[in-house]
């Protein structure tokens, strides 16, 4: 390429000079004389070459000298062409910045007050041209504005429009365009047109952005906003999108085509010798920090270009609309516990390290420990080792596993003031407590572990205090003679206490472990922690402390492992328990509950709180004969508890007899597992027979009044409090003079439902021939007929699309596709074929054909008929849906349809598809349903289950694929629990009884076991092998509304700090209704194997509550989304 | 004797060719240049040693090559003087801006019936020394000047309909798909001559007048 070389004079070279140059000259808006540009570009390389300034330019003295003497009448003109011919003559860089920007500042500057110029296109355009070359257009903007000029030009918004898009500002630039358009400013249609490409563009955008799945949709155009920019790529208004994601942006020209401020050259302070202008400084202006201002009605000056450039730091500007952007990880809840977590490899790498290092200062113990002389290693290396060690410090980076609730830092300091970690504490006071020799006792403290999920471990230091400040030679007797003189105060302060509810439930994970009294004598920290708690002193309900140690001192006992090195024993109770058979383990050691065998374990499972307080009672000083009895063959664990004898033998025998209640207050009333202490602070609470207390957990906690404690077999948490104001629920009429705890597993009549024999025995008796709608069909061929058919249509083809014709009995079908298949049978849609030729009325249209195995196909008949009979009028739309209309049975030859092998269900066909439909169009775009809108659907759901439960029906196989949507009706207005309009035609509607349970058919006691459903929607019980009754729809309704919130099959955990209540593993986003979901799944996940139908209907009502304000929003979101469904099937995405 | 006219066919073909091809490289930078048609409905290929910016769009592209082929057609009979490219705005009609490409046609090269022995006397003007890497690089100097233009050219912020005229020989016959135009010269316009280049036969001069916005 030829290079403009100032020396070389080729024609090429001096006549298109410009176009090597090109680069360095400001583009104008107007353009530039191409001539007046060569020549311009010619003279400054010459100018360069020769090294001389360019300051003999008569001309341009003249025109400043006329322009800043102000006398004239048109001084706009004069600066006018002024800046004409300095931008002609100057048209690269450095000349153009130490000609031209002054010249267009200082023009700026003096008329900016002249009222006359305010809407002259002149002016503003001198004032766009100064805001190209500075470093913060944004704050010119802005200035203008305050200043009123310019406003009534669509070049003042195209301007600053175009700037903010550039700077990403996306929400602001549309408002100036928008405001353009109000403000009528001239010329408005280029002004309309400048914004509809604006709007093209954004829409480009967006498009573009969800589809590389940056943000979501309703993130729409908004940029999130950056925080801690780096320098280079800071922006102030506006943050830079590549900063988001760390890339740097290159250095972008500044001004209204860059985003971020360029390097500026050092002005040349030659300026004020030219011309004779003035430099405008701070002090004189007083102009304000750029961007620091933003009422800009009180702008008075602009700071000045030099002054502005100083500006290096982002200022903070105020929030235009910009989204912070949250970390793309997972937020957990923030709520107010602290839940600490154990990592197991870290406890297992600590272990090991715990173990082998002797040296180590970590293995020496803390240094307190040392202190107190009990954790020397030199004294005695195998202090660690041998039972009764004191607990070896955790390593950095372990953390105890514990609920905290409040933190009081004054708890941590020791008797000198010294400020101790919890393990510091907790050791030193087992090591009091203990001793370093072995003691051959299982203490008597349970592990109290309330099983609440609700209730935070409060971490109760007072009681670590305490440990502290007890003289150690007290201490090893209390440990001993754990409830001592303790015990009276225990029993009176039990009540205040949740001892009642606690039920020990211990981890059941952990497998008997062999250990020596050292898990023995670590549980006697939880004793003695809880007989502290006995302390009168001491109020607040405090036996979660010893769950905080029971931790510990898993952890502390984490070297007692097996050689095995099975450390499984002291899992993370949070370990998602999956297998059947380790539960199966389990259950079965429970099932021995009697033998003491495993007595520690065995004993834990059994034992609650009540056996000490009744210890208390029994108030003998010593307790050891009890605990001695078991010492021997005992394997004692760290939650060990010791049930005495006759409590064991009280509690079986309690299991089967109504259980009579001590409480003198009692009032006769009836109590059960499920019964809810109502506060008594509640007066004007009207029960009726479905009333439910919803626990709320702060009152729960200090429910009043239960004296003496009985040994209930309080294990439903739920404040089994006998009060005189129990709620009771009678919600179904059944004996409810048997005080009904959950029976022991011997109790239940397990069943399992599946069973195909019954089934089949069932089904026979019920003849089913006889009834309406059943079509026999004897002929051979039809079977055959009709999975030919099947085939056909599922190939797809010309020939299925036209319909294949199938003969069914005496109806004829047209069968057009297949619509779903499943694990027991195919689904396809078809039309009658007198239909198919005309269409008559009182025709549903289509239906769908669900083809399985007859004695499935009967069963769903079967179901869908009694729920018919059974349910209220109102419910019956809900279910229509899954009404047969028919019945085939094929492939047989007896004319009952005994044997038939094949059955055919014809069922109305639900148009507008499953939730399933539902869900994949949102996942299919990569979005998610909104919260409101999903609950609605759990009402729908909630509603429509609840209503099968009380007929007596557990439908076993809840899943979206099995909820049809219902869209009927017309009238759109807006939701309202009473579902007003058409609500009540919308919704949802159950189908897929085939795996349906008739609990009529079976007695009160019964429980079932066995595996149904889908893999993702088997109840927890299913899951471990436990029998279960109502859980199976619970937990699939959970599991439901899980998919609908976050799209993904939902995953259980135990309930950190408890061992039987479960909790979704993804924790719930922080901007949803985070209590609300936390109680629906809590109740859902954890009802009880009950013959009562779970309370549904409180949940619904907790639900519509919440949603009592949203009715138009339901109503919108549920319309965009039927839209967008519909979209989808248009734009052929679907299938 | 008997290649002369042969091979001046070829010649001309050959030249043809890069003119029309340079024509059709031309209108397209001038297009995405000047913002015509968004950028997106371009993309980038490799000519000439550079990046060139050709339109996606269908519609766009059938009616250049239409044109372009009718272009073709009358270099061959070398009836073209001039091509030219106007820019308009879409609503009032007025010319902003208007890129002209004068075609010289070497007559003696192609004169179709065979009296070019007056020519044939080895008056070779320096034209036919052309190598093909000289006329890329010419026409890469001129693609890249239109993108270079930038720098004078004011901000087409309307939006803009094109048009290509074509001056011919007053003989020719106007064909069908074209009608007979005024020339759309641009009121009070700066005219600014760029480069040029020349094949064996032809030379093509680029040129382009505007209007500054001179306020």
């Amino acid at each position: 390429m030829n290079r403009c070389d100032g020396r070389k004079h080729n024609d090429g070279d001096v006549e298109f000079a410009w176009e090597t140059a090109k680069e360095n000259v400001q583009p104008l808006r107007g353009g530039r004389d191409g001539r007046a540009l060569n020549d311009a570009v010619l003279r400054e390389a010459r100018a360069g070459m020769r090294g001389e300034g360019d300051d003999d330019d008569a001309e341009k003295a003249a025109l400043w000298a006329r322009a800043t003497t102000g006398t004239s009448d048109d001084a706009l003109g004069d600066w006018c062409a002024l800046i004409k011919h300095v931008e002609r003559k100057y048209p690269t860089g450095n000349g153009r910045e130490r000609e031209v920007v002054p010249a267009l500042e200082r023009c700026a500057r003096e008329l900016q007050d002249e009222a006359r110029y305010k809407e002259d296109a002149r002016y503003l355009r001198v004032w766009i041209k100064y805001a190209d070359c500075c470093a913060e257009p944004g704050d010119i903007f802005k200035f203008l504005r305050a200043k009123e000029i310019g406003q009534r030009q669509a070049l003042y918004y195209e301007a600053y429009g175009a700037f903010l898009e550039i700077r990403h500002a996306y929400g602001a630039a549309n408002e100036q365009y928008e405001r353009g358009i109000e403000m009528r400013a001239e010329p408005l249609d280029r002004l309309r047109a400048s914004y509809a490409s604006f709007q093209h563009r954004m829409v480009r955008r967006t498009q573009k952005r969800v589809e590389s799945g940056e943000i979501d949709e309703d993130q729409g155009e908004e940029i999130a906003r950056s925080f801690g920019d780096t320098l280079k790529t800071r922006s102030r208004t506006g943050g830079a999108v590549s900063s988001r994601r760390g890339a740097a942006q290159p250095e972008a020209p500044r001004g209204l085509s860059g985003p971020s401020r360029g390097a500026l050259a050092e002005p040349s302070t030659s300026n004020a010798q030219e011309g004779g202008l003035e430099i405008y400084d701070d002090a004189e202006n007083g102009a304000p920090t750029p961007g620091a201002n933003t009422e800009t009605a009180r702008w008075e000056n602009l700071g000045s270009y030099r002054e502005m450039r100083k500006e290096n730091s982002a200022q903070a500007t105020s929030w235009n609309g910009q989204r912070a952007t949250q970390s793309k990880r997972k937020v957990t809840v923030p709520s107010d516990e602290i839940t600490v977590y154990e990592d197991t490899e870290c406890l297992n790498a600590s272990d090991v390290k715990a173990a082998t290092a002797r040296g180590s200062s970590r293995g020496q113990g803390s240094l307190r420990q040392r202190a107190d002389g009990k954790a020397d290693l030199s004294r005695d290396p195998m202090l660690y080792h041998k039972s009764g060690a004191p607990v070896p410090p955790l390593a950095p980076g372990e953390r105890p596993k514990t609920l905290y609730r409040a933190f009081k830092p004054a708890d941590l300091r020791s008797a000198d003031g010294e400020e101790m970690c919890y393990e510091e504490l907790r050791a030193a006071a087992w090591v009091r407590a203990n001793g370093p020799t072995r003691r051959p006792r299982a203490f008597p403290g349970p592990i109290i572990e309330p099983a609440e999920g609700d209730h935070e471990m409060d971490m109760d230091i007072e009681d670590d205090d305490m440990n502290v400040h007890e003289d150690a030679s007290a201490l090893p007797q209390l440990a001993t003679r754990s409830t001592g003189d303790r015990a009276g105060t225990l029993a009176q302060t039990a009540s205040d206490t949740k001892d009642e509810e606690f039920v020990s439930k211990r981890s059941y994970v952990a497998p008997p472990l062999p250990v020596g009294s050292r898990s023995g004598s670590c549980a006697s920290e939880p004793s003695e922690a809880r007989s502290k708690t006995a302390d009168p002193a001491e109020n607040s309900p405090k036996a979660k402390r010893p769950t905080l140690e029971n931790k510990k001192v898993s952890a502390g006992a984490r070297w007692t492992a097996d050689e095995g090195g099975t450390r499984s024993a002291i899992q993370d109770p949070t370990m998602t328990i999956c297998t059947k058979e380790a539960w199966g383990d389990i259950m079965s050691m429970f099932s021995d509950s009697v033998a003491p065998g495993d007595g520690g374990y065995d004993a834990d499972l059994s034992a609650d709180d009540a056996a000490r307080p009744k210890k208390g009672v029994a108030s003998a000083p010593a307790p050891t004969p009890t605990p001695a009895e078991d010492s021997g063959s005992l394997c004692v664990r760290e939650d060990t508890c010791v049930l005495s004898k006759e409590m064991l033998a009280a509690r079986l025998a309690e299991s089967r007899r109504p259980v009579e209640l001590r409480e003198p207050n009692d009032n006769g009333l009836f109590v059960r597992e499920d019964t809810v202490a109502i506060p008594k602070n509640l007066t004007s609470l009207s029960i009726c027979e479905d009333t439910e207390c919803i626990p709320n957990f702060a009152s729960m906690v200090t429910t009043p009044g239960s004296a003496a404690p009985a040994p209930h077999s309080a294990r439903r948490v739920k404040g089994l409090k006998s009060t005189p104001t129990a709620g009771l629920r009678e919600a179904t009429p059944k004996n409810a003079s048997t005080a009904k705890k959950r029976p022991a597993l011997a109790q239940l009549q397990l069943i399992n439902p599946f069973n195909e024999q019954a089934m089949d025995e069932h089904l026979t008796s019920l003849a089913l021939s006889a009834e309406t709608d059943v079509h026999i069909d004897n002929k051979s061929s039809s079977a055959l007929t009709l999975a030919d058919a099947a085939k056909c249509v599922s190939k797809g083809g010309k020939r299925a699309a036209a319909g294949v014709a199938v003969t069914l009995g005496d109806i004829s079908y047209v069968f057009k596709g297949r619509i779903g298949e499943g694990a027991h049978a195919e689904v396809y849609e078809a039309e009658l074929e007198s239909k198919a030729r005309t269409s008559s009325e009182g025709d549903v249209g289509a239906y769908a054909l669900k083809v399985q195995e007859a004695r499935y196909a009967k069963w769903e008949f079967v179901v869908a008929r009694r729920l018919l009979e059974r349910l209220p009028a109102e419910a019956s739309a809900a279910v229509n849906w899954a009404q047969p209309t028919a019945l085939h049975l094929l492939g047989g030859r007896d004319l009952a349809g005994e044997d038939a092998t094949m059955g055919v269900l014809v069922m109305p066909f639900g148009e507008h598809g499953t939730l399933q439909d539902v869900l994949n169009s949102y996942l299919r775009e990569g979005k998610q349903m909104h919260e409101t809108l999903v609950m609605y659907y759990a009402v729908e759901l909630l509603r429509l289950v609840e209503w099968i439960h009380g007929a007596g029906i557990v439908h076993a196989d809840l899943k979206p694929d099995n909820l049809l949507l219902r869209n009927g009706g017309d009238d759109w207005c807006d939701w309202a629990p009473h579902r007003p309009g058409s609500w009540a035609e919308k919704g949802l509607a159950l189908i897929d009884y085939g795996r349906a349970i008739d609990l009529l058919m079976f007695p009160e006691e019964a429980a079932f076991v066995g595996d149904a459903g889908a893999e993702a929607f088997r109840c927890v019980e299913m899951m471990q092998g436990k029998p279960w009754t109502y859980q199976a729809d619970c937990y699939a309704i959970a599991s439901t509304i899980h998919c609908l919130l976050y799209g993904s099959y939902m995953e259980v955990e135990l309930t950190p700090g408890t061992t039987n209540t479960y909790r979704q593993r993804q924790p719930l986003r922080r901007y949803w209704k985070t209590e609300l979901w936390e109680v629906i799944f809590d109740r859902l996940l954890n009802q009880p194997t009950d013959s009562t139908p779970p309370p549904l209907g409180s949940l619904r009502s907790l639900l519509e509550e919440q949603m009592r304000g949203e009715g138009q929003n339901i109503r919108k979101l549920l319309m965009h989304q039927t839209i967008d469904m519909y979209q989808q099937i248009r734009d052929g995405k679907v299938k | 004797m008997s290649t002369e006219p042969a091979s001046k066919a070829i010649a001309l073909r050959g030249s043809t060719d890069h003119v029309v091809e340079f024509f059709g490289y031309a209108v397209n930078s001038v297009l995405y240049q000047r913002g015509v048609y968004p950028p997106e409905s371009f993309e980038r290929k490799s000519k000439y040693g550079i990046g060139v910016m050709v339109t996606s769009e269908p519609k766009l592209r059938e009616y250049l090559v239409n044109v372009l082929e009718r272009v073709d057609q009358w270099l061959m009979e070398s009836d073209l003087r001039k091509l030219v490219l106007v820019l308009a705005d879409a609503r009032t009609g007025a010319t902003v801006e208007r890129w002209a490409f004068d075609v010289q046609t070497d007559g003696s090269k192609t004169r179709r019936d065979g009296e070019n022995a007056g020519d044939a006397n080895g008056e070779e003007t320096m034209k036919t020394e052309k190598t093909e890497k000289e006329i890329m690089q010419e026409i890469q100097a001129i693609i890249r000047q239109i993108t270079a233009s930038v720098s004078f050219l004011p901000l087409l912020d309307r939006e803009c309909a094109f048009e290509l005229l074509a001056y011919t020989d007053k003989e020719s016959a106007t064909p069908d798909e074209c009608e007979e135009s005024d020339p759309k010269y641009v009121r009070d316009g700066v005219e600014m001559r760029l480069r040029s280049f020349s094949t064996k036969i032809h030379k093509i001069e680029a040129g382009v007048s505007y209007k500054t916005d001179d306020a």
